[in-house]
């Protein structure tokens, strides 16, 4: 029996139980989107035509007004090149013609075939295409008519964005189904079986001094009150003792009672971080989207460009948990991680707010500054008691929990954020944030209590048998062969130059930001089979290594192609080999040192490979260009993983030669 | 389920009936935690859609706004940079009227000068100034045109360029939220019928699924139970002097086996404070 059986059932229910509930959800919300746009698309028929016929009507005006003035129709000079500046004015329409009473045309103009399709889109929908005829009349008279063709793919392009966007907000509600019914099922089954196990087990070995919370089944809720019975009923006849008599028998009891009432167990899990990480996260990044926005609507200083304005709190961001991170671990285990996420909580809620409130740039560059020292310590804390919750060390699922709540996090603010501005502005998603922060403080305060979340005793205080040799050239090698190139390629490929590279052929901020997200989404989607493979027979090293081919491979990809295609297939390769690599790279710092000395390095090489590669992709990209620059990190990220290959091997070899002397 | 098929378990007429509703709970337990779940993605689906189409709804109307704006102002722009002041153009009034005319929806177009004073309108008593919200708006436009959706309507905006590329004022649409409310109540309701409709769907396979899917766990906590109950009944007919028969239920992930152990501890350790008791009086 035992813990360790139910804790593997459990695991192995809720994977399967998560399999369910996915197809599900997904099926559902997506039939539910595609209703959503059928409808979406008979519901904004009417406002593009009333768009098609105002156009209409303003020609009709200032035909009419020439008309007025005494000018004959077909003698009107100029006539076609006004009608050819009105068509490139407006995506809307594909065509105008003037014809005159008897219906012979006057003058026309139509949009040639290659920019109809450009300005379309994908075939996604099968648009109707509005055409609209208006009299023109000179005084009482009928001279001619105006006609007017609407665009069926400007209708498709606006329809397929809602589309994405309809897409975009299911797949949010798919993530948040998943972290509710993960808690909802932890809480209902696998908590209170791994709860009465435990005790069971320590109650058979001579241990009474604990009770735990009974719940779940009713068969599991009379064993925890018959279990929690017998320690409270040893504790009571004990203390009825004398006190001498209890120091006797204590001698010979060969079990240990409570005294007084029974503790409460306490017990820590890897999924104890879920629901408070995800809002937590969540709650973080719902400015993402349109920070710089904000940030460029507000006052700024006379000499602050808007662009810098507008780049100025991602800085602020990314020094700020730059600066952190070298320090949070050590505070999480200082404090405990759980008192360090709940004393995070109520800054970042005061930063979201203060941004709400934000009147000058300075102010949201502080505040945003604020909110990722507290996002670091906030986010470190639960990593670390994840790790200290996982009970074999080495393995990568702490870590790929993490990623894929944080990136799933990530995920919803950004969308959710971006759907509550556009609907209620910017102030209200920011406040929208704050109260998502509170709650996260909430089920941080009541899900985090396991002993994961205690302070942790020093290294020094641990067994010597406990501590290893330092992890040296091993270490090095993942460190500066695949946590550096792949924080590199994250913060130069995603962030900054698919952004820039999509800006420049054309798309909008809603377009590249999905191109984005597509990185975020391949992580939360492959992340958790990583893991199972990582603890499995795959093993970290080969997923890390696998891991850190594909991504290489997708960077170097942009050499070959270019355009809009060859980004999103890039950022989505980027995407997979990063789910493949990121936790089985902790899981190997782990096995390297087991009191986890090596995570603070990686989490601290991390960080600073992403401000550094930024800072050099941004101060040489004007002199080698944005191309250049992507072959540059290519080029790293297949350096890191030769050179990382090289250090194993030199390291074994130096082993084996050791092993042989 | 005769409980025999799902946790090897010998007949026996009480626990058989017990037995087949035992996993039940659990199953019921999971499947509406499951359907709570489905009603409350889809009931923030359809939040979340119904706000996606008021965005895309508003930039629609926001963009027809400033499609009539930039037409408009174009005598008014001409008078501008002739030097002449805005309040002097000759059927001004006129002018924003037959743009007016062109929606039943519009509330009022307003030509204001470069401090917001209104010049001209389509309202016979107009405000003095414009919405206080104009100024800022105008100004993150940087000249550009602009829209924006209030609490009253739809507000669309075009500068007037004036003498030297200098901002002269602008024109203002005023347009009447009503039919763009009617609309998002409308796609509202419709998406909330949908919704049921997919929650009733999805309750129905989520039962067949999980059924389906879950049958492994489900008769790992059947066996849970049986165990649960064997053990109970053995301890009260043992209370009574029986001696212990069988088990009845296999003995799921040996929980029987530690209850019987930590029970026998419990004993152990009771009976030796029972002695120290007695001891001591």
């Amino acid at each position: 029996m035992s813990s360790a059986n139910a804790q593997a059932s459990s695991h192995w229910w809720r994977l399967r139980l998560v399999a369910l509930l996915v197809v599900l959800v997904s099926g559902t919300v997506l039939t539910l989107g595609a209703f959503a746009v059928e409808t979406f698309e008979r519901a904004v028929a009417p406002e593009l035509a009333k768009r098609t016929r105002l156009i209409g009507v303003i020609v009709r005006a200032e035909l009419q007004r020439a008309l007025e003035l005494g000018v004959r129709l077909d003698s009107m000079a100029g006539l076609d090149r006004y009608l050819s500046g009105t068509l490139q004015k407006f995506d809307e329409i594909d065509a105008i013609a003037v014809h005159d009473a008897a219906g012979v045309p006057v003058a026309s103009t139509r949009r040639s075939v290659v920019d109809a399709d450009a300005a379309a889109g994908p075939e996604a929908f099968v648009a109707q295409r509005n055409s609209y005829s208006l009299p023109i009349v000179d005084g009482n008279r009928l001279v001619g008519e105006i006609r007017i063709e609407g665009s069926a793919g400007f209708v498709r392009s606006r329809l397929s964005e809602v589309l994405l966007d309809v897409m975009t907000i299911a797949l949010v509600a798919v993530l948040l189904a998943l972290e509710s019914i993960l808690m909802l099922g932890a809480a209902s089954v696998t908590r209170p079986l791994a709860r009465v196990f435990h005790l069971l087990d320590a109650q058979r070995h001579g241990d009474f001094r604990h009770r735990i919370g009974p719940g779940g089944p009713s068969a599991l809720v009379r064993v925890a009150e018959r279990l929690n019975d017998h320690a409270q009923d040893l504790a009571d006849r004990f203390a009825a003792l004398p006190s001498a008599a209890r120091a006797r028998v204590r001698e010979r009891l060969e079990a240990q009672l409570a005294v007084g009432r029974p503790g409460l167990l306490r017990l820590a899990d890897v999924n104890d971080i879920r629901p408070a990480l995800f809002l937590f996260s969540l709650s973080t990044e719902v400015a993402v989207s349109f920070l710089p926005l904000y940030a460029r609507s507000l006052d700024r200083p006379a000499w602050l460009a808007p662009d810098l304005a507008a780049a100025a709190p991602l800085v602020a961001y990314l020094l700020a948990v730059g600066l952190l991170t070298p320090f949070a671990g050590r505070l999480a285990r200082r404090f405990g991680a759980r008192r360090l996420f709940l004393l995070s909580v109520p800054p970042t809620v005061l930063s979201l707010a203060a941004l709400a409130q934000a009147s000058h740039v300075v102010e949201i560059t502080f505040w945003r500054g604020v909110m990722a020292v507290f996002y670091a310590t906030a986010t470190i804390a639960c990593q670390e008691y994840a790790l200290r919750a996982s009970a074999d060390s080495g393995s990568a699922r702490p870590m790929g929990a993490f990623v894929a709540v944080v990136y799933g996090g990530v995920f919803c603010g950004a969308a959710l954020g971006g759907v509550v501005a556009g609907s209620f502005g910017f102030r209200a998603a920011l406040l929208a944030g704050a109260a998502i922060a509170v709650l996260s403080g909430a089920l941080g305060a009541a899900l985090m209590s396991g002993p994961a979340g205690d302070a942790a005793r020093r290294t020094y205080d641990l067994p010597r048998e406990a501590r290893t040799t330092r992890p040296g050239a091993k270490l090095l090698a993942l460190l500066l062969g695949l946590a550096v190139p792949m924080n590199v390629a994250t913060a130069v490929f995603v962030w900054y130059l698919t952004p820039l590279m999509l800006t420049a052929a054309g798309s909008g901020p809603a377009e590249v930001a999905r191109v984005v997200m597509l990185y975020y989404v391949a992580i939360v989607i492959v992340g958790p089979a990583a893991t199972a493979l990582s603890d499995g027979s795959t093993g970290p090293r080969a997923l890390a290594i696998g891991g850190a081919s594909l991504a290489a491979a997708s960077l170097l990809s942009m050499s070959l192609w270019g355009g809009f295609w060859a980004a999103v297939t890039a950022t989505a390769g980027l995407g997979v080999g990063h789910a493949l690599m990121r936790a089985p790279v902790y899981a190997l710092a782990q096995r390297l040192d087991p009191l986890g000395t090596a995570v603070t390095p990686l989490r601290v090489a991390e960080r600073f490979g992403a401000i550094a590669g930024l800072g050099a992709c941004a101060l040489s990209l004007q002199s080698i260009g944005a191309d250049a620059a992507m072959q540059a990190t290519g080029i790293l990220a297949c350096a890191g993983l030769l050179f990382y290959l090289a250090m194993e091997a030199a390291v074994r070899a130096r082993t084996n030669a050791g092993r042989t002397r | 389920m005769p409980l025999e098929r799902v946790a090897g378990a010998t007949p026996d007429k009480n626990t058989e009936t017990k037995g087949e509703t035992s996993g039940m709970p659990l199953f019921w337990r999971i499947w509406g935690a499951v359907t709570l779940v489905i009603f409350a993605v889809l009931s923030l689906f359809v939040v979340l859609a119904t706000m996606q189409f008021n965005a895309i709804h508003s930039t629609l109307v926001g963009e027809r706004l400033v499609v009539l704006a930039d037409r408009t102002v174009a005598p008014f722009s001409a008078a501008v940079r002739l030097g002449l002041a805005l309040s002097s153009v000759r059927n001004a009034t006129a002018l924003l009227e037959r743009a007016r005319q062109t929606d039943d929806a519009i509330v009022a177009l307003h030509v204001f000068d470069d401090v917001g004073r209104i010049v001209h309108s389509t309202l016979s008593s107009p405000p003095a100034a414009v919405p206080a919200f104009v100024g800022p708006a105008r100004a993150a436009a940087g000249g550009d045109y602009w829209y924006r959706q209030t609490p009253e309507g739809f507000v669309g905006s075009v500068d007037l360029v004036g003498e030297r590329g200098r901002s002269a004022g602008g024109i203002l649409v005023v347009y009447s939220p009503i039919g763009h409310a009617t609309q998002v109540r409308a796609i509202f309701a419709e998406l909330m019928l949908g919704a049921i409709a997919a929650l009733a769907l999805a309750a129905a396979l989520a039962a067949v699924l999980l059924r389906w899917g879950l049958s492994a766990m489900i008769r790992r906590h059947r066996a849970i139970e049986a165990t649960v109950r064997d053990f109970e009944r053995g301890a009260w007919r043992g209370a009574a002097g029986r001696a212990r028969a069988k088990a009845n239920a296999e003995d799921a992930d040996g929980l029987r086996e530690g209850l019987e152990a930590a029970r026998a501890r419990y004993r152990a350790v009771g009976r030796r404070l029972s002695a120290a008791s007695q001891e001591t009086t």
